[in-house]
Formats: C-alpha cells, structure tokens, sequence
C-alpha cells in the first residue's frame, strides 16, 4: 500500500500542472528510483534475518545445555535423596531451582528470536512481491515506450505525408469500403444468377423445340407499334 | 536481483513465430520487424482494414498496441473522455489511454499487456482481440471526432 501512494505523489510531483502528460520517461525515473528502494529495504531484511537466525540457534543451543543440566542435577537430587542425605539433596534441589528460572529466561528468549524470524521472513516476501511489480510496471512502459517510436515511424506511411496521419477511422472506413464493395459485388452476382437462370430455361425450351423465340419477337413488335402510335398521339 | 527461471523469446524469434502462423500464410497478417532503439514488431491485419498493430518486447513484459487517434482530431475531449470509461468495461482486455506523442501533442491509444513467455496462439488471440476492439471502439466513438484533420 505504502509503495502506492509514494508512487502517486512522486507522479503528481512529476507533472507540473494538472493537465500535463506524465512522460514514459518521467515514469521510469520514478519506478526506477522505487525499485532501488525497495531492492535495499530487501537487502537490509535479509541481512537482519541471517542475524537474528544466528541469534536463534545459538539460543536454542543454550536451552539445550540447561535442559540437560536440569535433567542431570535432578538426577543428582534424587540420588542424594536415596542415600537419605536430606540436607545435599536440598542443596542440589537449589541448583535445580536457579537452573529452571535460567531455563525460563531462555525460552523466552528463544520464542522471541522465533518471532522475528517469522516477521523478517513476512517482509522479505513482501519487498520481493513489490519488486516483481514495479519491474513489470516499468518493463509495461519500457515496452509501451519502443511503441511510441514505432508508430511515429508508421504514422505518415499510408497518406505519405507528415501532417495527415493514419488513424483507427482509416482502417474503419477501409473495412466499410470493402463491406459495401462486397454488398455491390453480391447484388450483381445474384443479378448474373437470375439472369442466366433465364437463358438456361429458354435454353431447355429451344432445345424442347418450343421455340419463343418467334413468339417473343411478335409481341415485342406489337408493343412497339402500339408505343408508336401512342406518342403520335401525345 | 534474482535471475529469471524462464526463457523469454526474443523480439526477433516472435517476429519468425508470427510469420509462421497460418493467418500470416494465408495473408491476413504482414510481419514486419521495425528497428530502433528497441526493435519492435508490426502486425497489418487485411480483414481490419489495414490495422496497424504493434508488439513490443521489455524483460517479462510483452504489449499489444493500436493507435487511435491523436488529440487533435477529438471535436469534443469531455465527452470522449467520460465515453471511453463506460466503454472500458466492455473492452476488458484491453486498455484505452491518452498519451504523448514523439511529434508532439497527445494521442489515444488501445493496448494490452501479457507476459513475454505467452505462447504464439496467446499472442495471436490477443493481436486479433485488440484489433476487434479498436474496430468496435473506433466505431462507437465516431461521434465524438472530426472526420478531417487539422
């Protein structure tokens, strides 16, 4: 959460004024910087761990040692008592005594070395999460940045010129062009399918040696004089 | 830093696996590598209209990215602008966004960000997708252009 916000105002900081782009190369320096941190934060956590762990067994090695003694001093303490020296046994019990407040002290000890093992090893993950992030920001607008070039390169391509370049709206109204030259070429495609649906019926009717072809000049001749003699009329 | 397990392709070896699929055998998409500081690949898709689309490579990041429009040609800003957000949720692969161009002034572009090591299928999906979506995108948001430049 921390890594967010220092990110934003850092950003906010880089634009002078609302408004104002914020550079890929704005954003690098920033990211950059952020994952320098967050790299020695990391450095720093796992230097503490490998301490502290140092510090976690040598503690551990300590309670062992006492917990032998105890054992071993008890085991004393009733011998003692078997040979019904009441007054050693008593001495023996003292030592055991101090042995085991010793013994509470180092397991104390012990389970806070324990504990910030545990946190130390909850931070590093935490720092290399945020890290495996930042490098996937950064490398996002590293990429995004070699685009930018590119499509300067592309942008005049098409119109060959500087000042007009291809946008989005180019290719919508090519592929608009293309539908309608389509829908047209489909219209005159059925049309030609019609038509020559026609010439195979005539076809089949001269071959059936129906011929109307006789029959269609006649009607088409009477049709025409009748034309004729309407707009002699009119 | 901790070294990368996985093997990225190279902007190169992706330019060759594009060329190879069969939507490049068939002529709907040209390949065509464009050096530069970072060398870049650009995809021409035929059934878009011609689509410019560009693929970059950075690290474990690879970005699909088609340019709209620049700012220039926008008859009315508030309204695009509110416009494109209540589109977003439709697009959800992809991103639109306004940002500076090397010439100059600022431009809106539409882009998608996967990881590197995405197979050749992934990529192609999301070349296709995007390219879908700025159709679609360019479409709606017609109203809000100036169809001639200034």
């Amino acid at each position: 959460m921390t890594v967010w916000n220092k990110l934003v105002t850092a950003l906010r900081g880089a634009a002078h004024e609302a408004g104002e782009a914020v550079t890929d190369s704005q954003a690098l320096r920033i990211l950059d910087q952020e994952i320098r941190d967050a790299d020695n934060d990391l450095n720093s956590s796992k230097e503490a761990l490998a301490e502290i762990m140092a510090k976690q067994k040598l503690s551990a090695g300590k309670l062992q040692t006492t917990q032998a003694k105890i054992a071993e001093y008890e085991g004393y303490a009733m011998k003692a008592l078997e040979t019904q020296d009441e007054a050693l046994a008593l001495e023996v019990a003292g030592k055991v005594a101090l042995l085991e407040t010793q013994r509470d002290e180092e397991e104390a000890q012990l389970s806070a070395f324990t504990q910030s093992v545990e946190q130390l090893r909850g931070a590093i993950q935490t720092a290399q999460s945020n890290i495996k992030r930042l490098k996937q920001q950064a490398d996002t607008v590293k990429a995004t940045e070699s685009v930018q070039r590119a499509q300067a390169t592309v942008a005049g391509r098409y119109t060959g010129s500087q000042s007009r370049v291809q946008t989005a709206l180019d290719s919508l109204e090519r592929i608009k062009q293309k539908q309608a030259e389509r829908g047209a070429r489909m219209e005159s495609a059925a049309e030609l399918a019609n038509s020559s649906s026609e010439d195979a019926l005539d076809a089949k009717l001269r071959a059936a040696g129906i011929t109307a072809a006789a029959g269609n000049a006649q009607s088409v001749l009477e049709r025409l004089k009748a034309q004729r003699a309407s707009t002699k009329q009119g | 830093m901790e070294s990368s397990k996985h093997h990225y392709r190279s902007i190169q070896t992706l330019a060759d696996e594009l060329g190879a699929s069969a939507l490049a055998r068939e002529g709907k998409l040209q390949i065509e590598l464009l050096e530069g500081a970072e060398t870049s690949v650009l995809v021409t898709l035929s059934d878009f209209g011609d689509l410019p689309v560009h693929v970059a490579l950075s690290g474990e990041q690879l970005v699909v990215e088609a340019f709209l429009w620049p700012a220039n040609q926008v008859r009315d800003s508030a309204g695009l602008n509110a416009q494109i957000l209540r589109l977003q949720k439709l697009f959800p692969f992809t991103t639109m966004a306004l940002e500076p161009l090397t010439r100059g002034g600022e431009g809106y572009v539409m882009f998608a960000a996967m990881r590197a090591n995405s197979s050749t299928d992934d990529i192609l999906a999301e070349i296709l997708i995007l390219a879908d979506s700025v159709i679609q995108a360019t479409e709606a948001l017609a109203p809000y252009l100036t169809l001639a430049q200034v």
